[in-house]
């Protein structure tokens, strides 16, 4: 199953909207390899779903979009958004976090942006960090479900940080290397094809060198 | 240690047999005298190489988080990285995976094989050369033109210091992760299923409704990930893991080396024909083996956080220290896996080396100044010249993220010993741990 994908900045501080420019023009309206769910999910292989071997890589071409309109329209109810408020508030109260500043959230998942001093992190509801604020950009990655002409939010996130890329899971995992292009990601992941047998097996060849 | 200077070493059978390949060690200086010269060592002082392997369970929590945090470990810094492609191998069930079945992975794969290809940097035509052997054992060494088809006495010596030093030092570290869950499977199961209901959402009842089954297994995939997310992030407190580490040696000794240059050796200056057969053979050689050591058990500790951190970094706080604390039971319990360090500076009767709590020097460790020497026949050879004892408060605290969580010792660079005895140590001499 090939499915397009649209990457959609999560963080547009105004004071990064120089550098945003920058990525959307790199990025957007360009093909753009990103991950891309294949093959059957089921509730038992969830974790697998996180390994590139249900993914797969393609050339996909991605929309202009507003990512912070897209976030926001994804938000939901107004439980929702009083959670946020709360969390916001318990982030407030860490003494390691200063210049905090809440920023938006990928309405799906119990993770949440902020903004420390212009480094990105994430959250989960319960205040307890998922990710460090250490990244200058935090994209969510969505899939498109032609079958019902929208777009799914992916388990992934794509970070930079130095003006490298990698991948990071919902829970703040880090999948890639970090690549000085997002092209470079397919090829970056640290688990590999060579990483998906079990003990009982005899691995080809292939998958040893 | 007593240095054993040997006489004229014995003609070896490789010597006898009309070998088509040889490939010989040339020492670009000092070669002429070669009684017990103190070898220089720096960066490269023929270290240990290992091939860390992990075991996780993917049916239970945490595994994807422990398979990318364990993938991005690095290797210990005292081993050369000895590893290949394959990295990771499932498990069954919950529980730690019987040895016998780990070693019968093992040899049905044929990783002794692949790892001594990994020595000779054996490329797709089957072709060898020493390259990384010359690298690691920092022989100062140059390949000669293997067309002579000869090999030197001194060529011989240089192999088989090598084989001893580097290749029979090469270890398979297999580590089998397992979460301690304290809660039960099927409660796990419920709540998942619990969070699915109610986010697995509209987009999934839409498509099905209307028939799109694709369409619904991607959208309540993707809603049951955001579920594993939270139930992962709220059940993290108290995060442990048992570790079970066996351990492995590449089984490389006098007739292993000796058949392996004899029948097996290929360079590209080999004719076709005889490539093509040794290559063949190689590939089905049952030659070489892993010798299983024994194991270690690690549970880890209660984690202590200071300052900023992230559900990440508990994570993989918890999975290197328990990895450390396991290669340093296991070298307590197997010499032969035992690392030596360098020494880095001496001054006066104290003398610092970059190996700390992390290894686990702590007050009550000792360690032995080796002095590695050259003997006759070109072998290397330690000689034991002092004995060193850590010293309080300056045994380096390098443990992973000891240095964010500010802990005492981790703002040092390395350990300072006071010697014990009177010796003339130098940097660059080894210290090894004894008992």
């Amino acid at each position: 199953m090939f499915l397009p994908v649209l990457a959609v900045v999560l963080t547009v501080p105004a004071a990064a909207q120089e550098s945003d420019n920058a990525v959307k023009e790199a990025y957007y309206g360009k093909n753009v390899p990103v991950w891309q769910m294949k093959g059957e999910v089921t509730n038992m292989d969830m974790q697998k779903v996180l390994y590139p071997k249900n993914f797969s890589w393609d050339k996909v071409t991605v929309s202009e979009t507003d990512g912070k309109e897209e976030v926001k329209s994804q938000s939901g109810s107004e439980n929702k958004r009083d959670e946020y408020n709360t969390l916001a508030g318990k982030l407030q109260a860490n003494k390691d976090l200063k210049a905090l500043k809440a920023v938006g959230f990928p309405g799906v998942y119990d993770v949440y942006l902020f903004d420390n001093g212009g480094k990105f992190g994430m959250a989960y509801k319960d205040g307890k960090l998922t990710a460090k604020p250490e990244y200058d950009k935090i994209y969510a990655v969505y899939q498109k479900v032609p079958q019902i002409d929208d777009y799914a939010l992916l388990p992934v996130f794509m970070v930079s940080r130095n003006k490298e890329y990698a991948l990071v899971d919902l829970f703040g995992s880090v999948l890639t290397r970090f690549c000085k292009d997002p092209e470079m990601l397919k090829d970056a992941c640290l688990i590999s094809e060579s990483d998906h047998f079990n003990l009982k097996q005899i691995i080809p060849d292939k998958y040893w060198k | 240690m007593e240095i054993k200077v040997e006489g004229k070493p014995k003609k070896s059978s490789l010597m006898k047999k009309n070998i088509l390949v040889s490939v010989v060690f040339m020492i670009a200086s000092a070669s002429v005298l070669f009684a017990q010269q103190p070898k220089p060592t720096g960066d490269k002082y023929g270290r240990s190489s290992i091939y860390p392997v992990l075991i996780p369970h993917p049916q239970t929590k945490f595994s994807s988080q422990i398979d990318y945090v364990y993938l991005s470990l690095p290797t210990p810094d005292k081993y050369e990285n000895h590893s290949l492609k394959v990295r990771r191998v499932e498990g069954f069930g919950e529980k730690w995976v019987d040895e016998k079945i780990i070693t019968e992975f093992l040899e049905k794969n044929n990783v002794a094989r692949r790892m001594v290809e990994k020595w000779f940097n054996r490329d797709e035509n089957g072709i060898f050369n020493v390259d990384l052997v010359a690298e690691r054992g920092n022989y100062n060494a140059t390949v000669l033109d293997v067309e002579e088809a000869r090999m030197s006495t001194r060529g011989l010596a240089m192999l088989a210091d090598a084989g001893e030093e580097l290749i029979d030092k090469t270890f398979v570290m297999v580590s089998d992760i397992v979460y301690v869950d304290k809660e039960k499977q099927a409660q796990t199961a419920a709540t998942v299923l619990r969070i699915f209901g109610e986010i697995a959402s509209a987009a999934a009842a839409a498509a099905a409704s209307d028939g799109n089954d694709d369409a619904a297994t991607v959208a309540s995939g993707v809603s049951a990930l955001a579920g594993l997310g939270a139930l992962v992030a709220s059940n993290l407190e108290g995060f442990t893991v048992k570790v079970k580490t066996h351990l492995y040696q590449l089984q490389w000794n006098e007739e292993v080396a000796d058949e392996f240059y004899t029948r097996y050796w290929v360079d590209k200056n080999t004719p076709e024909a005889e490539r093509m057969n040794r290559k063949e053979m190689f590939d089905k050689s049952g030659l070489f083996h892993l010798k299983y050591l024994g194991s270690y058990v690690d549970k880890s500790e209660q984690t202590v956080f200071k300052g900023l951190y992230s559900k990440e970094d508990v994570i993989k706080k918890v999975c290197a220290r328990a990895i450390d604390r396991s290669i340093v039971g296991l070298q307590q319990a197997y010499d032969v896996f035992k690392v030596k360090t360098p020494i880095t500076n001496v001054e006066g009767s104290t003398v610092q080396a970059q190996i700390g709590m992390k290894e686990g020097v702590s007050e009550k460790t000792k360690f032995e100044v080796l002095q590695r020497v050259e003997k006759e026949n070109g072998r290397t050879a330690y000689r034991r010249i002092a004995t060193l004892k850590p010293q309080k408060k300056q045994i380096w605290d390098n443990r992973f993220m000891a240095y964010e969580e500010q802990a005492e010792g981790s703002n040092l660079n390395a350990t300072t010993f006071s010697v014990v005895g009177a010796a003339n140590i130098l940097p660059g001499m080894l210290i090894r741990q004894i008992k």
